[in-house]
């Protein structure tokens, strides 16, 4: 099984910092995905990653089966680069043929597995067309076979979203979680939230070069969302101002009839719940989570991150 | 095997069926038409009816129909001039006169032919023995002789001199193939970020290499197939002009030694152009092009010295590996090279190309994984002979 620890990876192109000290550590039967705006450099980090370019600095560890390597076989890993990198002027079943071809797949097992992959992504009427004559999304679909057409340990595909419609996006989906259910390890980079919160099993949120936030949903939530925040309703009415005496509240802001808090540094649930009923009677109590979407908006727009934390 | 494998793709990328055989058609056509041309023309021209005032034989030329007219009757022939006639000639002042209707083409053609024929009229006039006039009428007998021994007769020798002209046009055109597909699909592949895929399945010089190979295989395909062409075109024309079949008179180790230069040549400007096709960001717009012609400008100054093939300035050509491969398949074709030159020149040429070969995957490997920009010259050179930045 091939496992990547990466420490301090640094990238400078000309006077632009890409990457900036990024850690991490992909692992078989895991789904890593990297977060982060156009320019943050998830892609500059995945070509490190594919040995595409060097890091200027930082340790870039590699091992299969516990002995360490000095770069990712070729024949470990598919690569999906962030743009379509294969010929239009070839048919599709030219392109996945050469490409399997190169990574030393006989003719008959590619056949077979050609065969497979275009029916399961619904493209078993297009395999004689030129790429040039493909939708977008169908492009991405031919891009991701030929990443697959030799059962890699490890996939690393940048942005394998791009350009599908939501039917297939949630085919990619799919097709990502039983590869992982049978042990292979996949990094992505992506835009689309809902999609990687369901898929990911850790992500690594960057902006700038720069980790924002690391490790599972949870936990970059966490990092991203630290205050926690509510949604009472109580009776009889109250203000904000009394709610703000309380010793467990932070903040309380009215909301028609309800009020959001935020629970003070330190203090517990209990405590909180205690001092809202000494103000009245509770008639609704929620927490108030903020999806990975709006928290991604948030920490993009201006938290800077702790260089070095390893995800 | 990788290297193979990718010269299969390259080299099936850009063979077009379609294309091959509509070429092979139209030279075919091309061949048809210029054959039977003079019966076209005979069909579709009319002759040029002339009117002579002469007591001499007429004159005999392909397109015109001669008559011959009174001197009383030259002032009512002008008038039927663009009807009856075309044209009117009067030579009996010690002249020719000619009248038409106005100025044509064709009168250029008819009047050095008028020329010699009055000429003759008056060679015939003077009073002159039949020995002067034989004199005056024919060239002088020229005889060669040479002190070492000869290869074939003086007709072997014009049928190699255009062998070596064929091989060098042929060459051209292999060299301007090579030139169009390694630009356009370099170019291309770094444009449409092809390169990064296949950087991650191959290594530079696998890619670079498999991409040489398939494109000089390529350029030779085409080479060969217009080869063999022009082959039955000289052999159509020649039969056709009633000369017989020609034979080629190259032996079989003389088309060897010309296939070995040739294929080595390919590969050295093949494996020139993919390096340097590397370096260029967008073809559009990159000055650097012009770079990529400049195995043109080798090939021409061979073109430049093909009229003294057996010269020094051929010989020396022959020997450096920038220019062998095109002279020295010339000064084959034209005639015996000593065994040791044709060694020592191949020789000389396989260790140029294979010094070639690193130094372009150097600069492919530089130029390939960059977007948006070029590598500059400084860098390039420093790829060329492996100096490390």
């Amino acid at each position: 099984m091939i496992q990547i620890q990466a420490t301090g990876l640094e990238k400078r192109y000309s006077t632009v910092k890409a990457v900036n000290g990024v850690s991490l550590r992909v692992r078989g039967g895991e789904v890593l995905a990297l977060l982060g705006p156009n320019g943050a450099g998830k892609s500059s980090l995945i070509r490190m990653l594919v040995g595409l370019t060097e890091p200027d600095a930082g340790e870039l560890a590699i091992s299969r089966d516990g002995k360490a390597i000095a770069r990712l076989p070729r024949e470990s890993y598919g690569y999906l680069p962030e743009d379509r990198g294969l010929y239009q002027d070839r048919t599709v079943t030219q392109n996945l043929h050469y490409i399997g071809e190169l990574r030393g797949l006989n003719k008959t097992l590619l056949d077979t597995r050609i065969g497979v992959w275009t029916e399961r992504f619904g493209l078993t009427e297009k395999r004689t067309d030129k790429l040039s004559q493909l939708s977008k999304g169908n492009q991405q679909k031919v891009q991701l076979i030929a990443c697959l057409l030799h059962e890699p340990e490890l996939l690393i595909l940048d942005e394998p979203f791009s350009g599908l419609d939501p039917v297939n996006q949630e085919l990619v989906v799919e097709v990502l979680d039983e590869l992982r259910a049978a042990g292979t390890g996949i990094v992505l980079s992506a835009h689309q939230m809902a999609l990687v919160e369901r898929l990911a099993d850790r992500m690594l949120l960057i902006n700038r070069g720069e980790v924002v936030a690391s490790g599972s949903l949870e936990q970059v939530m966490q990092q991203l969302s630290p205050v926690e925040s509510y949604q009472v309703t109580l009776t009889p009415e109250t203000t904000p101002e009394v709610l703000m005496a309380l010793a467990s509240i932070e903040t309380a802001a009215v909301e028609g009839q309800k009020f959001s808090l935020t629970k003070a540094p330190g203090a517990s649930l209990q405590t909180l719940l205690n001092e809202l009923s000494s103000v009245g009677e509770l008639l609704s109590f929620s927490a108030l989570q903020p999806d990975l979407h709006e928290l991604y908006l948030r920490a993009v727009g201006g938290r800077q991150s702790q260089p070095g934390e390893t995800v | 095997m990788i290297r193979w494998t990718i010269a299969v793709f390259e080299f099936k990328r850009f063979l077009k069926w379609k294309q091959e055989l509509m070429s092979i058609g139209f030279m075919l056509l091309t061949f048809a038409v210029m054959s039977a041309w003079p019966h076209i023309k005979g069909f579709i021209d009319k002759d040029y009816r002339v009117a002579i005032v002469t007591a001499a034989q007429l004159p005999e030329v392909e397109g015109f129909v001669f008559s011959k007219l009174d001197a009383a009757a030259l002032e009512g022939a002008k008038a039927e001039l663009g009807e009856r006639w075309d044209l009117l000639v009067n030579s009996s002042g010690g002249s020719l006169a000619i009248t038409g209707t106005q100025s044509a083409s064709w009168h250029e053609k008819l009047t050095s032919q008028l020329q010699r024929w009055y000429q003759q009229q008056q060679i015939s006039a003077l009073p002159l023995t039949g020995e002067q006039r034989q004199v005056i009428d024919t060239l002088p007998e020229v005889n060669f002789s040479f002190t070492k021994e000869q290869t074939g007769d003086e007709q072997e020798r014009k049928v190699r001199k255009v062998v070596s002209m064929v091989f060098l046009g042929l060459l051209i055109m292999g060299y301007f193939a090579s030139f169009g597909l390694m630009f356009t699909a370099i170019t291309g592949e770094k444009q449409q970020r092809v390169t990064e895929q296949l950087l991650t399945l191959v290594s530079a010089r696998e890619w670079i290499d498999g991409k040489v190979i398939g494109i000089s295989l390529f350029s030779l395909k085409t080479i060969l197939t217009y080869g063999v062409m022009a082959l039955l075109l000289i052999q159509g024309a020649a039969m056709i002009s009633g000369k017989g079949g020609l034979s080629l008179p190259l032996g079989v180790l003389d088309m060897l030694g010309m296939l070995l230069f040739l294929g080595l040549g390919l590969l050295m400007l093949n494996t020139f152009l993919a390096g340097f096709a590397a370096t260029i960001d967008d073809p559009n717009h990159s000055g650097r092009s012009m770079v990529m012609l400049l195995p043109g400008v080798l090939m021409g100054l061979v073109f430049a010295v093909m009229d003294n093939i057996e010269g020094q300035l051929m010989q020396v050509l022959s020997w450096l590996p920038l220019t062998s491969f095109a002279a020295m398949p010339m000064r084959i074709a034209a005639g015996e090279v000593a065994w040791w030159e044709l060694l020592g020149s191949l020789g000389l040429l396989a260790a140029f190309v294979v010094w070639l070969a690193n130094a372009s995957a150097r600069v492919f490997e530089l130029g390939i994984r960059m977007y948006g920009k070029e590598p500059g010259w400084g860098d390039i050179a420093s790829a060329v002979f492996n100096r490390r930045g």
